[in-house]
């Protein structure tokens, strides 16, 4: 008992364990967020659902289980994960712990194709499709993702190497033509148009669905794969990008791989869930407290963490205002501002100001 | 365990191959006989339900529906366009009417999917729109004969309209005027819609939906009258015509101190006051105002005389009708 | 064998560096001197492999430098900067296993070959340190512990068996200003350290600032002068007075040191301008 102890607090071995103990708590988030929600459902009835009522016909709760709380709360879990795994990947990549996905521009991209299919409307020949119908705004935020995250990354390489320093600020360069372009859009549209836009970019994962997670999920396995692959030579990047090459890291290829896996994933979460911030932000952050900064480490439990607390967040979104709900991105702005603003003054105190 | 482990590999499963929602109740389950707790999203459709007599059955309303005043005791369900699946299930309804206005659409189809049955109506701003509504919850709810009667009232109060004579009056909708922001209504929204009922010609028809309008713009519409909901004349109050209608002062709207006020959803509800509703703006703007008078807050504005005559007062004549 | 052949670089309208050639042998210590901006950290990155040259081209064993894998390369050489800026708070254990791990060992001796990198360093004792914690002159040695880790130069712990001579032959060291940071004392011991490396077989290039330094511990020396070769040989034939004159614009007296007969360079005192 005591050498277990000695060996979760020694540091070598500190930051397996953590990961497994985060592993054991999203299991457990998760569950209690199965058990959570305006439908008082009791664990026997949950069981129920779970063992007996896949297919089984009339019965409510089996759908209410199956149908809306599973693929939501998954939902939750996955997009959280792809949020705080992209985050640690960026701060590694930009070695700077402010950075998030946001600031290569996948969230406005995605943003902004939102607006567009919102206020532009779906082309007539396509809109006899239900399906289209339904999937119009993901795919047009997921396009959206895309081309804003190409443009950036364009912009940023010169001879075929990716300038970080002309990364970010292409970045924000794309964050406020998205942003004066949703402003136009915003002008456009109509009233009801409106309501669906800043509903959008609130975020929920409220529309999740069986089809939906499996939009989602095969991009972001994908994307969590390559950022495993790259963890190793992000450690080396801490070292600046030139020991880094000399210390055999494939710099050029990391960045790209980097870049593009967090497009794919936060483009595909994004188009289902509208914007969350915050996310991506703080997951790392609360990872390396306690597990340290090794990325082999910090990226997979930064995707636990990021999922945990987007399972959490989303918990309090459904719980706080039955029978309405509040909007899970307002939720983690509310938990996340004052964290990020604790960590700016924790960064000035180390720097010197 | 293993079971569960394999019930969610199926489900990702199914998913992929596109067949979304692979069992629970079908998406438009049938619409029950004699429903004991209705839930009822629209302020218009509670109306109804109120207006038919068959409001014992009525658990929970959403927030627009603030008539007649029972309605807003009840429990809410939340906003009409940001609904909850879950929670609006969980008040166990048995029946749900859902306005026109009611979204957001993956939360209707997770109640089709919940078993649920709902009726929906379109978001047509029309008399026929609102008569075939007030008719198919009378027919859900076994009140066609009572709710006839609403019908041939709304025939009837149209019908009593007096032919438009001459030029129409020029009406502009200001939906807020909060701070700087002038919102005006264009085409296509239920208010442009009750000024063209009423006889009048909406002065702002050069766009669509809401927009803020410049002090220039409003100058160079020049309507005769304003046509405002209550909650919005009580920021007007406070701030004053002329500061928060910019260039309102030019127009004759603004001369006159022109201000119609009406109860927002009596207004724009399109429930069963609808013919009432246009037969009072008519009225109103035609200057044959039942009970001409001034509203409270417009005594004595920028030291300036109040202007008899011409002002309307809050829905007086609808709520006389009930 | 590094060879370096009319090498020309390239910026904006300048040219940085105008047809050096160099070469550095196994077993042997060049030194590269000359002024601020004479091109040495240039030189320097070119002959990593790291900044791909405009003109010229360098072959390591033969082989063409920029066909070597980064992996590759990584195995065979090193680098150590002037200073090196650790963005995470790595423990200094942490950083030196990171050139463990470029050297191509990822087995469960890491941490092992770490710590006796450090101890060679005479670091040790600051393994658990987080490295921003460190002073300027401890973190350097650190990071020559790193540079060491990666060759797999660090000397046995006791006990095991002893080394090949010469087992480090197939290897270089590049050492860009590595001991400005240094108080006295550890200056010299980091130089003593390379000139041990040199005996086991490495070839070591290092540009450094102090001329009397890399006379004492430098078996070749390569003067820059405008990003062209002033000149090259041993210091005995490259620090005479009229070399130095030409390429650093002073007036100097050379005589041999009283300790160790490698000349020193004393700089004549000249009128101030002002």
């Amino acid at each position: 008992m005591a050498r277990a102890l000695a060996a979760c607090l020694d540091w070598r071995t500190r930051p397996r364990f953590f990961v497994v103990a985060l592993a054991v708590a999203v299991s457990l988030v998760l569950l209690w967020s199965l058990g959570s929600g305006a439908m008082p459902l009791g664990w026997g009835e949950i069981l129920d659902s779970l063992w007996n009522g896949y297919g089984r016909e009339g019965y409510r709760n089996d759908a209410l289980i199956w149908n809306l709380r599973l693929p939501r709360i998954l939902m939750g879990f996955v997009a959280g994960g792809a949020l705080g795994v992209c985050g640690a990947a960026l701060q590694g990549l930009f070695r700077n712990p402010l950075a998030d996905p946001a600031l290569i521009g996948v969230s406005a991209g995605g943003s902004l194709g939102a607006a567009c299919a919102i206020v532009l409307g779906v082309p007539h020949f396509l809109g006899g499709i239900p399906i289209v119908s339904l999937y119009a705004i993901p795919f047009a935020a997921f396009l959206g993702a895309l081309a804003a995250t190409a443009v950036v990354y364009s912009v940023a390489t010169w001879q075929g190497q990716v300038q970080v320093a002309t990364l970010l600020l292409a970045g924000i360069a794309i964050n406020a033509t998205t942003g004066a372009a949703i402003g136009w859009f915003t002008f456009l549209a109509s009233d009801a148009q409106l309501r669906e836009l800043s509903f959008w970019s609130l975020g929920s994962v409220g529309g999740a669905n069986w089809q939906s997670l499996a939009g989602c999920v095969p991009f972001v396995a994908l994307a969590l794969g390559i950022l495993l692959w790259y963890a190793r030579p992000l450690n080396a990047l801490a070292l600046g990008e030139s020991n880094a090459r000399h210390m055999g890291a494939p710099v050029e290829a990391m960045k790209r791989g980097i870049i593009i896996a967090t497009t794919l994933a936060v483009g595909a979460v994004v188009s289902f869930t509208g914007t969350i911030g915050f996310v991506g932000l703080v997951a790392p952050h609360l990872f390396r407290m306690l597990g340290g900064p090794d990325h082999r480490w910090v990226v997979p439990g930064s995707f636990l963490m990021g999922g945990c607390l987007l399972c959490v967040a989303d918990v309090i979104a459904r719980m706080a205002a039955i029978p309405a709900e509040v909007p899970v991105g307002i939720v983690v702005s509310t938990l996340g501002a004052p964290f990020f603003l604790f960590l700016l003054l924790r960064e000035k105190r180390r720097s010197g100001g | 365990m293993i079971q569960l482990f394999k019930s969610i590999f199926v489900g990702v499963l199914l998913a992929a191959t596109g067949n979304g929602a692979a069992f629970g109740a079908d998406s438009t389950p049938p619409v029950p006989k004699n429903p004991q707790r209705i839930v009822s999203v629209g302020g218009g459709v509670t109306e109804t339900i109120y207006a038919l007599g068959a409001e014992a059955a009525l658990v929970a309303v959403d927030t627009s529906s603030t008539y007649p005043e029972a309605a807003t005791k009840l429990p809410k369900c939340g906003y009409q366009r940001t609904l909850s699946a879950e929670g609006v299930a969980s008040l166990k309804p048995d029946l749900i009417f859902l306005a026109g206005a009611a979204g957001p659409p993956t939360a209707i189809e997770q109640l089709g999917v919940l078993g649920i049955p709902n009726v929906r109506f379109s978001e047509e701003h029309s008399v026929e729109a609102a008569k075939a509504q007030i008719l198919k919850i009378g027919t859900v709810l076994g009140r066609e004969e009572k709710a006839l009667e609403l019908v041939r009232n709304i025939d009837q109060k149209m019908a009593s309209l007096p032919t438009p004579s001459g030029a129409r009056p020029k009406v502009i909708f200001v939906l807020s005027a909060a701070g700087s922001k002038l919102l005006v209504s264009g085409r296509g929204t239920a208010a442009d819609a009750m000024i063209r009922l009423a006889g009048g010609e909406n002065a702002a028809d050069s766009f669509e939906s809401y927009k803020p309008v410049s002090a220039e713009a409003l100058a160079a519409m020049a309507p005769d009258a304003v046509l405002t909901t209550t909650r919005t004349q009580a920021q007007i109050a406070d701030a004053g015509l002329e500061a928060a209608l910019p260039g309102i002062g030019l127009t004759p709207a603004g001369k006159a101190h022109r201000v119609i006020v009406m109860d927002d959803l009596y207004l724009l509800g399109f429930g069963p006051r609808v013919g009432d509703a246009v037969a009072d703006l008519a009225a109103q703007l035609h200057g044959t105002a039942a009970s001409p008078g001034t509203l409270p807050s417009q005594a004595g504005q920028n030291g300036q005389p109040k202007q008899a005559g011409q002002v309307g007062q809050v829905g007086q004549a609808g709520q006389a009708a009930q | 064998m590094l060879r370096a052949k009319h090498i020309t670089v390239r910026r904006a309208r300048s040219l940085l560096l105008d047809g050096v050639d160099a070469e550095a042998r196994p077993g042997e210590l060049l030194v590269i001197a000359g002024m601020n901006g004479a091109g040495k950290t240039t030189l320097l990155r070119v002959l990593s492999g790291e900044l791909a040259p405009d003109g010229g081209e360098v072959s390591w064993g033969g082989k063409l430098l920029k066909s070597f894998r980064h992996k590759e390369l990584a195995r065979v050489r090193a680098y150590l900067s002037q200073r090196t800026l650790v963005t995470l708070p790595f423990r200094a254990i942490e950083v030196v296993e990171l050139g463990v791990n470029a050297s191509g060992s990822d087995g469960a001796d890491t941490h092992s070959l770490a710590r006796a990198a450090l101890e060679q360093c005479g670091v040790a004792h600051l393994e658990e340190r987080l490295i921003d914690t460190l002073s300027g002159g401890e973190q350097q040695r650190v990071h020559w512990a790193r540079v060491i880790a990666q060759l797999g130069a660090q000397t046995a712990p006791p006990g095991e068996a002893v080394k090949k001579a010469k087992e480090l032959t197939g290897k270089c060291l590049l050492l860009d200003e590595p001991i400005s940071a240094l108080d006295l004392a550890h200056q010299h011991e980091m130089l003593a350290l390379a000139r041990s490396l040199v005996a086991r077989g490495c070839a070591v290039i290092a540009a450094l600032h102090d001329l009397n330094l890399s006379a004492e511990y430098g078996d070749r020396m390569l003067l820059l002068s405008e990003g062209k070769v002033a000149a090259f040989g041993t210091p005995h034939e490259v620090l005479t007075p009229r070399i130095l004159k030409e390429a650093f614009g002073l007036r100097v007296r050379v005589e041999p040191s009283p300790v160790s007969g490698s000349p020193c360079v004393f700089v004549e005192p000249h009128a101030t301008p002002c």
